[in-house]
């Protein structure tokens, strides 16, 4: 084979391997003319680099949508994640002793046909679906801490990994941020990840918010615990599937 | 000589490379979109096949791994979660709520309060002025009816003077004790005015009365003819609707879904949903449709058992866990012609336009432009000015449906499909009812003689040489539309693309002019689908789309 053939071939498959590689193309790299340029000058006439996904390039391949979770699987999921309360029975969201998912309490309200009167669960997160959420997540999680204020070490559900004596380390209370992380999100995040960071202000602000010994039935760490608990159950990557 | 060459030295890169083209365009290598971790890959096949998350043990399991191992998956699809979520889908599709009102003042029975005790009787005044006299707004009086005894020769309940209201004097039976069938508990029992606790299975019109001969006591048409005709033995031909309706409701959901959970377990073909004959009693329903279902008023709906609807099981009204299947007759199909199905779309139109969306993916859109040379007037609406947009296509196939009575479950296949005249038609049903004609034919004028009005079954008043497929699809029933669409590959087609909605969140792009065309991977899943007809595998094979693992 010639030089001058060899030069095409490695040419054509360095073209082709830089239009489909795992990773997004490096800004450097020379291919093929973009569709069309990144604008190096912003509005403001401040000089900038272009970020990397404003480069152009192959359109990506088609995903899965998002949609809001049904009523059904928002009141499992929820029970799921708080785990039993210390009598072995489920806890849920109370209203009134009802489960407030239910028919009987606010479920037609949030929107669960009944296929009479409504026909087609929405999907969306209006206002009423963030109250309801909110309501159920603060009920929740109190009785999360509560329970858990009964239980030791890793029988707990909300923080088996800290104590909530006022004796926890940072290492383990980022530990049980960790944990928590997982538990509600399915989300296996580092130490450093910046979803910790601001969790753990959320936990550092609840730990702060009342008196440490208060006469209450959780201490301030397990304060700090159900705030986090609250902003989980409210992120919306609890609420999407 | 070197640039032929250089052509080829290109064509031969080209082909070199090829395959990593084909996986670019299938979206299989290209930037820009990113796989999920594969906890939230876990997260969202548990939400969508288990209606629920996992624990943080199932997330750990797959804490090492690239991606979810198929054991996984197949662990979830033969779980009863799955078995739920797809009663759901189902659900959406079918709109599976029936709620009609099963009882009438006429059988139904109510309480009325006698010195704080509550005796049981049937509400209708016609009933009640036969029973008592007077304007027939009365009840028993608050005494055993061992204390007034029976007329030797009639054994009805002897009765004792009351006094005179606005129409004139009225008397008053006791009350006896009887078990109703609601009661499970033998020992258990209600008081009940004497008259309506009668247990008289039939009576007996006299020669000279238009309706001469013995009748059932436990039919629509007794209820205001015989005096000899109570609620029967344990009361089981009348109905405590706070009791009764709730859990007949309840168990017409159930036999839907019990079919349902049928053809999706992998046992019986998907396509099955569809054609069956196969249904589910328990002791609740089984109980409607033997003393029930007969006695309902003709203006509300008409859910009679029939022949073609197979043999009832024999369970008593408590059997409320027990089901028992039978199989049905022509022209019953599958979930279609379920009371479930037919009292949730109550007209041939509505059950025909449900089952377009659910199975065939169609629905109605009003025209844009105006529609010229069509009858602004006519009561034909394949015909009229704008409706007969839809109707062309919408009337053949509710012909389909034509052998189930509108606002009704009853079967119509052994009613007589004319009857010369409306008095011939009143006699269709014994005793004779013209009310009863009404409710299920209809007058078709001669054209050449108006005097001549026959009576033809409601579904059939349009079957005539200008609408030629209407006949024959009427006798055909629904079997034979749902046969085509299998046989066609829609139905299986229509399943995918609902399917890959309801776990995709999003409908796929069929627009084969796009990058991101999905269609001929839908039409693959179809046509395996088609094959093995088993939902699972259909659903298995849609989460294993990479589109599934991606994150939007």
């Amino acid at each position: 084979m010639s030089a001058s053939r060899l030069t095409y071939l490695v040419a054509l498959a360095a073209l082709t391997a830089a239009a489909c590689t795992k990773e997004a193309p490096d800004a450097g790299t020379k291919g093929p003319a973009d569709p069309w340029e990144a604008p190096s000058v912003t509005a403001n006439g401040e000089t900038e680099k272009a970020p990397e996904d404003l480069g152009g390039g192959t359109l990506p391949g088609p995903a899965a949508g998002v949609r809001r979770l049904r009523i059904d699987t928002l009141q499992a999921a929820m029970t799921k994640v708080a785990g039993n309360d210390v009598y072995g029975a489920p806890i849920f969201w109370r209203v009134n002793n009802r489960d407030g998912f239910s028919d009987l309490a606010f479920g037609k309200a949030l929107g669960r046909p009944d296929y009479q009167t409504s026909t087609e669960e929405s999907t969306v997160s209006n206002a009423l679906y963030l109250k309801f959420v909110g309501d159920a997540a603060r009920d929740i999680c109190m009785q999360m801490a509560k329970n858990d204020m009964k239980r030791a070490g890793a029988s707990r559900a909300l923080f088996p990994k800290a104590p909530v004596d006022g004796t926890a380390t940072d290492a383990e209370v980022t530990e049980n941020l960790q944990y928590v992380v997982l538990r509600f999100l399915g989300l296996r995040v580092a130490a450093d990840d910046a979803m910790i960071t601001n969790l753990r202000a959320v936990y550092d602000a609840g730990v702060s918010s009342v008196a440490s010994p208060n006469g209450s039935e959780i201490t301030a760490a397990a304060e700090g615990w159900r705030g986090v608990c609250v902003t989980l159950f409210e992120s919306p990557l609890f609420h999407n599937d | 000589m070197k640039s032929k060459r250089r052509w080829q030295a290109l064509c031969f890169a080209l082909l070199a490379t090829a395959p990593s083209v084909a996986l670019a365009d299938e979206g299989e290598q290209c930037f820009l979109h990113r796989e999920l971790p594969v906890e939230r890959q876990l997260r969202r096949l548990s939400i969508d096949l288990r209606g629920t998350v996992p624990d943080v043990a199932e997330y750990d399991a797959v804490a090492k791994l690239s991606e979810l191992p198929d054991a996984l998956l197949d662990e979830y699809l033969a779980s009863d979660a799955f078995r739920v979520q797809i009663r759901r889908y189902h659900e959406s599709l079918l709109w599976t709520n029936p709620a009609p009102a099963l009882a009438d003042v006429g059988f139904s029975l109510s309480t009325v309060n006698l010195d704080g005790s509550p005796v049981y009787y049937v509400p209708g005044q016609g009933k009640s002025a036969l029973f008592r006299g007077g304007d027939g707004t009365h009840t028993c009086q608050n005494k055993p009816q061992d204390a007034l005894g029976y007329d030797p020769v009639t054994g009805m309940p002897i009765v004792e003077p009351m006094g005179n209201d606005a129409a004139g004097a009225w008397s008053a039976e006791g009350w006896v004790e009887v078990h109703p069938f609601w009661e499970a508990d033998p020992a258990k029992k209600v008081k009940v005015c004497a008259f309506d606790a009668q247990t008289t299975a039939t009576y007996t019109l006299p020669p000279g009365d238009p309706d001469a001969g013995t009748h059932s006591c436990d039919h629509l048409l007794a209820t205001n003819k015989a005096k000899s005709c109570g609620c029967g033995p344990e009361l089981s031909y009348c109905m405590p609707a706070g009791v009764v309706q709730p859990l007949v409701h309840a168990a017409l959901r159930e036999q839907l879904l019990r079919l349902v959970d049928e053809h999706t377990d992998g046992t019986q073909p998907y396509s099955g949903l569809l054609t069956t004959k196969r249904v589910h009693y328990n002791g609740p329903l089984a109980f409607y449709f033997k003393y029930h279902a007969q006695r309902q008023t003709l203006s509300r709906t008409q859910n009679e058992h029939q022949a073609s609807d197979g043999p009832l099981p024999d369970l008593a009204f408590t059997d409320v866990d027990t089901w028992v299947a039978v199989e049905r007759e022509a022209p019953h199909a599958g979930l279609l012609t379920l009371p479930a199905f037919l009292l949730r779309f109550q007209t041939n139109r509505g059950r025909a336009n449900r089952y377009r969306i659910a199975f065939l993916g169609q629905y109605f859109q009003p025209p844009s432009t105006k529609d010229t040379n069509c009858a602004k007037e006519s009561d034909d609406l394949t015909r009229r000015c704008v409706c007969r947009n839809c109707h062309l296509t919408l009337e053949p196939i509710a012909a389909y449906f034509g052998q189930f009575t509108e606002a009704g479950s009853m079967s119509l296949r052994d009613f007589a499909r004319e009857y010369p005249t409306r008095k011939a038609c009143a006699k269709g049903i014994a005793p004779q009812n013209a009310g009863w004609c009404d409710r299920h034919y209809v007058a078709i004028p001669d054209e050449t003689d108006p005097d001549l009005r026959p009576y033809t079954l409601k579904a059939l008043q349009y079957a005539d040489d200008e609408h030629p497929e209407i006949g024959p699809h009427f006798e055909a029933g629904p079997a034979d539309l749902v046969k085509a669409d299998i046989e066609s590959g829609r139905f299986h087609e229509v399943a995918i693309e609902h399917l890959f909605s309801y776990l995709m969140k999003r409908e796929p792009n069929l627009d084969p002019t796009t990058g991101d065309y999905e269609g001929d991977a839908l039409a693959k899943i179809a046509a395996d689908f088609r094959v093995h007809d088993d939902i699972r595998q259909a659903v298995r094979d849609l989460v294993k789309l990479p589109a599934y693992r991606r994150m939007p």
